[in-house]
C-alpha cells in the first residue's frame, strides 16, 4: 500500500507561515535543494488543499521558478496532482485533478493503488483531515533555526491528541533539522 | 447475543454465550466470514478479553491487520505473523475503520465489538452490515448492545436468518442510513 507522507517546514514555535502568508524566513540553501530534488523524485503523486495549490500552481509553471529550479520545477509540473477543495472551480496546472467530495475515499483507492508513495507538501488542513481518519503515514517536519512569534500553527484543529514515534532525523549545515514521525501505536 | 438483547452478563462474563467456541467456527456464516474479512476492529476490552496477548498471533480465527483502540497502546507491542499485526488507534473510530479499509483492500472489515465500539460505529453511520448471533439464554441484565441506539437514526434490512447448532441463530441486516 502506497504511504501518505506529509512534508513542511516549520519555525521552532511551530508556525508554518508568518502573519501574512509570510515565507520569507524559509532557511534554504544548496543542501536544501538537493535534498528537494531527491525528496521529490520518491513520490509519484501529490496531494493539494486549496491554498497551497494555488500558491503552488501560481509559481512551479512560471518561467523563473523553471530558471531557478529546473528539476524541481519539471517534477512538480508532471507529477500527477489531486487538490481537495469545495470551492475550486476548476484546476488548471498539469496533471492535476479537483476533487471536491468524498475526500476519505478517494484518498483510500489512491493508498490502493501501485505505485511510489503519495506526499503533502505544505497542506496542514488536508493533512489535520487526513490524520483524523487515520490516513497520514508519516510527518516529515523541518525545523528552522528561527522564532516567528506568530503566524500560522502548525497542524492546528488536531482533533484528538496523535502519539508520534521518531523514525530518524537529520541535521542540515544550515541549521535546519528535519524530523521524520510515524504514529505512534504500529 | 443473549435473547434479551446482552453480550455479558453482570459479572462481565460471556460463558453462557459461548456454549461452545469450535462449533461456531466450524458454522458457514463463520468460515465465509474468515475468508471474506481483511482487517478487524476491536474495542480495548475486546481485545484485552485474551489472556495472553500473544495468543492473537497464530491462533484467532482473523490472521489480519487488527486495529485496537485505545488511548495508550500497551508497553510491549504483541506478537504479530507476516498476515496479522497490530495497530493500537488513539485517533478515535473513524481513524480506526479508515486505516482498517486501508489494509483489507478488496476485503470487509469486521468490527468484533465491544459494545461501545459498535455503538460508535453505526452512530458514526460507519456500517454497512450488522451480524449477529442471537443465543437462547436470557440474562436479565449486563451490558446491552445497543444502548442508546434507534432506527431513527437508520434502518436494518434483513439479510439473512440462519438456524445454526446450539440453539444459535444468524441474523444478518443491511444498515441503510
Amino acid at each position: 500500500m502506497r504511504k501518505i507522507i506529509f512534508f513542511m517546514l516549520t519555525s521552532l514555535d511551530g508556525y508554518f507561515e508568518g502573519l501574512d502568508r509570510d515565507i520569507n524566513w524559509h532557511n534554504v540553501d544548496e543542501e536544501f535543494n538537493e535534498f528537494a530534488v531527491q525528496q521529490t523524485s520518491e513520490f509519484g503523486a501529490l496531494l493539494f488543499g486549496r491554498v497551497t495549490y494555488e500558491l503552488m500552481a501560481g509559481y512551479w509553471p512560471t518561467e523563473s521558478a523553471k530558471r531557478d529550479d529546473p528539476i524541481i520545477a519539471g517534477l512538480m509540473n508532471s507529477l500527477p496532482k489531486i487538490v481537495f477543495s469545495t470551492t475550486l472551480e476548476k484546476a488548471g496546472w498539469n496533471n492535476t485533478r479537483l476533487v471536491k467530495e468524498n475526500v476519505a475515499e478517494e484518498v483510500l483507492k489512491l493508498k490502493q493503488q501501485t505505485g511510489k508513495d503519495i506526499a503533502i507538501f505544505g497542506s496542514s488542513d488536508l493533512t489535520v483531515a487526513l490524520t483524523q481518519i487515520g490516513l497520514v503515514d508519516e510527518y516529515r517536519i523541518m525545523v528552522n533555526p528561527v522564532v516567528l512569534g506568530e503566524g500560522k500553527l502548525l497542524l492546528k484543529g488536531t482533533q484528538n491528541k496523535l502519539d508520534l514515534k521518531l523514525v530518524k532525523t537529520r541535521t542540515f549545515k544550515s541549521g535546519n533539522v528535519l524530523l521524520y514521525y510515524e504514529p505512534a501505536g504500529r | 447475543m443473549s435473547l434479551d438483547g446482552f453480550i455479558n452478563d453482570r459479572s462481565g462474563s460471556v460463558g453462557a454465550l459461548y456454549a461452545d467456541l469450535d462449533t461456531l467456527r466450524n458454522t458457514e456464516p463463520m468460515r465465509e466470514s474468515i475468508q471474506n474479512t481483511g482487517a478487524v476492529v476491536m474495542g480495548w476490552n475486546a481485545y484485552a478479553m485474551a489472556e495472553d496477548p500473544d495468543s492473537y498471533a497464530g491462533n484467532y480465527e482473523f490472521q489480519v491487520p487488527i486495529f485496537v483502540l485505545t488511548h495508550e497502546a500497551p508497553k510491549r507491542h504483541p506478537k504479530e505473523t507476516d498476515t496479522l499485526t497490530f495497530t493500537f488507534v488513539a485517533g478515535g473510530i473513524e481513524s480506526a475503520i479508515w486505516q482498517a479499509k486501508a489494509a483489507a483492500g478488496d476485503k470487509d472489515v469486521v468490527v468484533i465489538g465491544g459494545a461501545s465500539t459498535a455503538q460508535q460505529c453505526l452512530k458514526a453511520g460507519l456500517v454497512n452490515e450488522l451480524h449477529i448471533d442471537v443465543m437462547p439464554v436470557l440474562l436479565g441484565s449486563g451490558l446491552r448492545l445497543f444502548e442508546d441506539l434507534s432506527t431513527e437514526q437508520f434502518q436494518l434490512e434483513r439479510l439473512t436468518a440462519m438456524e445454526l447448532p446450539m440453539g444459535r441463530t444468524h441474523l444478518a441486516f443491511r444498515v441503510i442510513d
